[in-house]
């Protein structure tokens, strides 16, 4: 099937040519009544007119069905082709299988004069179209990671394939040659099984041949796999460069010290790199807060070097909040900005949940120290038996005081608590029993808690704690303070810990006998910490005489900070599950379980306007009330809303992997020989085959139906008037 | 009598001279085949007719059917110039002489076609072929009888239908009137055969007036006019025809169903018009000129022509 339209699917307005048989045959069909006299003179007239009368009809009635049909195939844009292989000036037996690549990494977006490195690319591919000889079919896809395939059965409309490469957008992610070609491979040996009467296949790329999407080229089996490629399909390779090759982007932003309550300040870490050949000048870095500036440092950045600023921030007002920080415009823009979510809840609610009586009556001071006092967290102390009765989602963190002994309910519901992002830290003491916690707590499969089994308690012949090199973030804090009484805690007595998965768990603190006293890990979506030893003076070791306690660590200076920054490490700032990258996952849980369903809206663009949104549905996960959505292709803030009339809603940030910001293009010496071989150049020489541009035949055929209108009517108003002239 | 419709024109008094201040225009009105329609019945009709065709000459009807008037000559010197008639000089700008003969006894005879096909009446005529045929022929009876001369009738089709012996009493003139009345045309032309059949029965040289559409092969009509004057009889042939008949101003694809046994036809009007009209002309043209030829009278009268006119052109040739 042959199609030389540019809009082919507009042939189907051909069909209109069917209305003047059908007014003809109807017309025939519908007629007045008279009686009359003078029929000899009729009957013998029509005698002699009849076969000039048919005629003059069938003439009237083929002018107005080419007329219409002339103008269907003037709407579909017929192409006129010549003769397209070089010295025959016949067509080509079998068509033409082309796959159209575009690499759709962010660094397309790259400007080369007033529009992106991808709009060239979509214009030449256009164009690649229009020129094709009729009956070639086409394949598209974008080169990006993961690939993807926007046509992928061939078609031969034209029109279509236009269409879907206008639609076409850069992705604000990487791509990858390996998964691409694989791709490549397969579109292509489809295409030979479903369509085996075009006997050629062209593949032509368009790219920026940047080194962060081309760096694997060079590997082995992929050059092997390429070649392969090069028997089957002739590769054709459009090299796109941008204007300049001085990009500057913000490649990092990280909250170094998250708030999560208000007052608390907040420290945000950002990193610009230049990947420019050039020093960079003065390049100035803003932050945003909530649209308003909030602060504005100037970084030097000398050629391809990277630096860092730090903003201090304070929030005042619970709530959602959206943090930004953008570098002026350059030859890239998409590199330029970042942005985060950061929650502020107005305080913590933490759970103590007592072994024995009055156990986490110190630890509620170290928790609470300024209560009653603007203090940002509130303690609820309670025994075992609420681990099944309070409902723990309220919780920010729970603590577990020398409880001697979990059921098998107790731990499945930590467990859900812990995967659902809750904070937990356990204390050991006398009451507890080992084996009931390594049953319970570590060895629980899928229903984990503890990220290390317990030994038996045993005694330490010297007291202290060593924090190795302080590199673990409860002990951060502690480097350089060697008199605040980390190194000299007393701990006489305490369980040794092991961790269960030393991939994933860290330790935190050991005693100076080397035994693991506190290590920690992120399971889930929460963080759980194990203390080996007593949060209370009341832990007595038994075995001695006389008694002694476990520790006197909560009178130890090192007590309070020692919370607190286990306090830091297990309640997680809400905005880590709000800030993602391009193409990951994004989900979020609700509290409510009456949700049906949330809106996602966004990115919001650069000046400021929100697009249209969609619907998610809100369903039951373990538990817990979630939301989910397939990756996102552009960076940028996005909005979560929900309730009654979209009551609350939320921020979630979505930023670029910055791998694609270099703009510097691969060598051509290291691209493989069945890309190169039109030369350095001009890398699309490779076009001997190249069919010849079309005619468009547009408007030969409207001056055409314009001429037959002409005589139409002229005819139509001759032959109907000849009657009365005559008369 | 019918009653006269109302809002109709007013029946003339018949033994009242019409009013000559009553103007041309309402005379005009009163011979109107459009006004006449609304009348009722043949005799108010004629009466109508012969009252308004007077009325419009101005001058009695009785002196310009003239008993001693006989015929035309052109003049020529020594001629007296009180015989000149200067109205035909009005109109050729020749001179003629009168010529009168002695008070002649004369007898007309009017020839009704009754054939099917004189039923036609086209959209908007304001009578039928046969109707105006009727007005006409008991018009031109009523001006004979009131003359004392005599009159008689014969209809036809394809066989002599009926035939009246001529007489010149009022009776008779009612009588003949009421056979046209209850005339309905219904059967196939055959003018060839019928009039033979007429010319035969005409013993004495007569004035004849043949109202007919004459849809019929002109060669057959020819052949019966022929005998008519092979008996010297004065003929004259009113071809009577409708506006629609003469224009065909048809539009759109029209189902004709025909008359006088003539299969029906599909056709386009306006694709046919020309075709057609030409047809009607070259048919036009055999008749007038057969007739001409023949030493006869030709009159084409339209039915939607006013009757005076038809009358000054049947009675002034």
């Amino acid at each position: 099937m042959v199609w030389p339209f540019a809009s082919g699917s507009l042939l189907w307005w051909g069909l209109a040519a069917a209305i003047p048989v059908a007014l003809h045959l109807w017309n025939r069909r519908r007629y007045q009544e008279h009686s009359w006299a003078a029929m000899a003179f009729l009957l013998a007239a029509m005698r002699k007119n009849a076969r000039r009368l048919r005629l003059e009809q069938l003439l009237l009635l083929l002018l107005r069905v080419a007329i219409l049909l002339l103008l269907a195939t003037a709407l579909a844009e017929p192409v006129l082709r010549g003769p397209t292989e070089p010295g025959t000036g016949a067509q080509p037996s079998g068509g033409t299988q082309h796959l159209i690549v575009l690499d759709a990494s962010y660094s397309m977006a790259a400007r080369r004069g007033d529009r992106t490195l991808f709009e060239w690319a979509q214009q030449e591919a256009i164009q690649l179209v229009r020129d094709a000889r009729a009956g070639d079919g086409f394949l598209l896809m974008l080169m990006s990671d993961p690939p993807r395939s926007l046509i992928g059965r061939g078609t031969f409309d034209t029109s279509a394939v236009v269409d879907e490469i206008v639609r076409a957008a850069v992705i604000d992610g990487g791509a990858d040659w390996g998964s691409s070609l694989a791709e490549m491979e397969r579109l292509l040996r489809d295409a030979r099984e479903q369509m085996p009467t075009l006997t050629r296949q062209r593949i032509t790329l368009y790219t920026d041949l940047g080194k962060t999407t081309w760096r694997d080229v060079g590997r082995d089996d992929l050059r092997a796999r390429l070649e392969q490629l090069d028997r089957h399909a002739e590769l054709h390779l459009r090299q796109l460069a941008p204007d300049r090759n001085d990009n500057r982007a913000i490649t990092r932003m990280e909250l170094r010290d998250a708030q999560r309550t208000v007052g608390d300040t907040a420290t945000i870490e950002v990193e610009a790199r230049n990947f420019g050949a050039n020093a960079s000048g003065e390049l100035a870095i803003e932050l945003w807060i909530d649209g308003e500036p909030r602060g504005r440092q100037a970084l030097e950045l000398p050629a391809g070097s990277a630096g860092t600023v730090t903003f201090q921030a304070r929030l005042d007002v619970a709530g959602e909040h959206a943090l930004r920080v953008v570098i002026p415009d350059d030859v890239l823009a998409t590199d330029n900005q970042r942005w985060l979510s950061l929650p502020i809840r107005e305080s913590l609610r933490l759970l103590c949940v007592e072994g024995t009586p009055n156990e986490a009556r110190l630890l509620r001071w170290a928790l609470e120290p300024l209560r009653g006092d603007g203090g940002r967290a509130r303690v609820d102390r309670a025994g075992p038996e609420m681990l099944l009765e309070a409902d723990l989602r309220g919780y920010d963190g729970l603590f577990l005081c020398n409880v001697s002994q979990f059921t098998k309910e107790e731990g499945q519901a930590l467990a859900r608590y812990l995967r659902h992002g809750g904070g937990i830290v356990i204390f050991a003491g006398d009451q507890a029993q080992p084996s009931n916690y390594n049953r319970v707590l570590a060895e629980a499969g899928d229903d984990r808690v503890s990220p290390v089994r317990f030994g038996t308690a045993e005694s330490l012949t010297e007291p202290g704690l060593d924090p190795g090199d302080y590199s673990h973030p409860l002990t951060i804090a502690f480097r350089g303070q060697e008199r605040s009484g980390l190194l000299t805690t007393p701990v006489w007595r305490f369980m040794p810990l092991e961790l269960v998965d030393p991939q994933t768990g860290r330790v935190a603190l050991r005693t100076v006998n080397g035994g693991v006293i506190a290590a920690d890990e992120q399971i889930g979506d929460g963080h759980c910490l194990v203390f080996g030893t007593a949060v209370s003076t009341s832990s007595i070791d038994r075995t001695t005489d006389p008694a002694t306690p476990w520790t006197a660590l909560p009178t130890w200076p090192s007590f309070v900070p020692l919370v607190q920054e286990s306090l830091a490490l297990i309640v997680r700032p809400d905005g880590r599950s709000r800030n993602w990258e391009v193409g990951a996952a994004l989900y979020g849980m609700l509290g409510s379980p009456d949700e049906q369903e949330i809106y996602f809206r966004g990115p919001i663009d650069d000046d400021g306007a929100w697009p249209g949104g969609e619907r998610l549905r809100v369903e039951l996960e373990r538990d817990r009330w979630t939301w989910r959505r397939q990756g996102v292709d552009r960076r940028g803030l996005y909005r979560v809303e929900g309730g009654t009339d979209r009551a609350w809603w939320q921020w979630h940030a979505v930023n670029i992997d910055a791998v694609e910001s270099d703009l510097a293009a691969l060598a051509y010496d290291e691209l493989p020989e069945s890309l190169r071989r039109g030369g350095p150049s001009d890398l699309d020489t490779k076009s001997g085959g190249e069919p010849r541009p079309g005619r468009p035949l547009f408007q030969a055929l409207l001056l055409a139906v314009a001429s037959l209108m002409l005589v139409e009517s002229h005819l139509a108003a001759h032959w109907g008037s000849r009657g009365r002239t005559q008369r | 009598m019918t009653a006269e419709p109302a809002g109709s024109p007013q029946q003339p008094n018949a033994g009242k001279q019409p009013d000559v201040d009553e103007g041309t225009t309402r005379i005009a009105e009163r011979l109107d085949p459009r006004i006449l329609a609304r009348l009722k019945g043949l005799r108010v009709r004629a009466h109508r007719i012969v009252e308004g065709y007077v009325a419009g000459l101005h001058r009695s009807p009785f002196r310009g059917f003239s008993i001693e008037f006989a015929e035309h000559r052109e003049y020529v010197p020594g001629d007296d110039l009180r015989y000149v008639d200067w109205k035909v000089y009005g109109r050729t700008d020749k001179y003629y002489v009168k010529q009168y003969e002695d008070e002649t006894n004369l007898v007309c005879y009017l020839l009704l076609d009754v054939s099917e096909s004189m039923r036609y009446q086209g959209p908007g005529a304001p009578l039928s072929k046969f109707e105006y045929a009727q007005c006409l022929a008991a018009a031109l009876g009523y001006l004979v009888v009131m003359q004392r001369d005599a009159v008689g009738l014969a209809t036809f089709d394809n066989q002599l239908r009926q035939w009246l012996r001529p007489a010149g009493n009022p009776a008779h003139h009612q009588q003949l009137m009421s056979i046209m009345e209850s005339t309905r045309p219904v059967a196939k032309t055959a003018m060839d055969q019928t009039l033979h059949a007429i010319a035969e029965r005409l013993t004495k040289r007569s004035l004849v007036y043949i109202f007919s559409d004459c849809l019929d092969d002109p060669d057959a009509l020819l052949r019966g006019l022929k005998h008519f004057r092979h008996r010297r009889h004065e003929v004259t042939l009113l071809q009577i025809l409708d506006p629609y008949e003469l224009e065909f101003p048809f539009r759109g694809t029209t189902l004709f169903r025909g008359l006088e046994q003539f299969p029906d036809l599909v056709a386009d009007p306006s694709s046919l018009r020309a075709a057609y009209l030409e047809e009607l002309q070259h048919f036009l043209r055999v008749v007038r000129s057969g007739t001409v030829e023949l030493g006869m009278a030709y009159r084409l009268l339209r039915t939607d022509q006013p009757f005076d006119r038809a009358l000054t052109t049947i009675l002034h040739h």
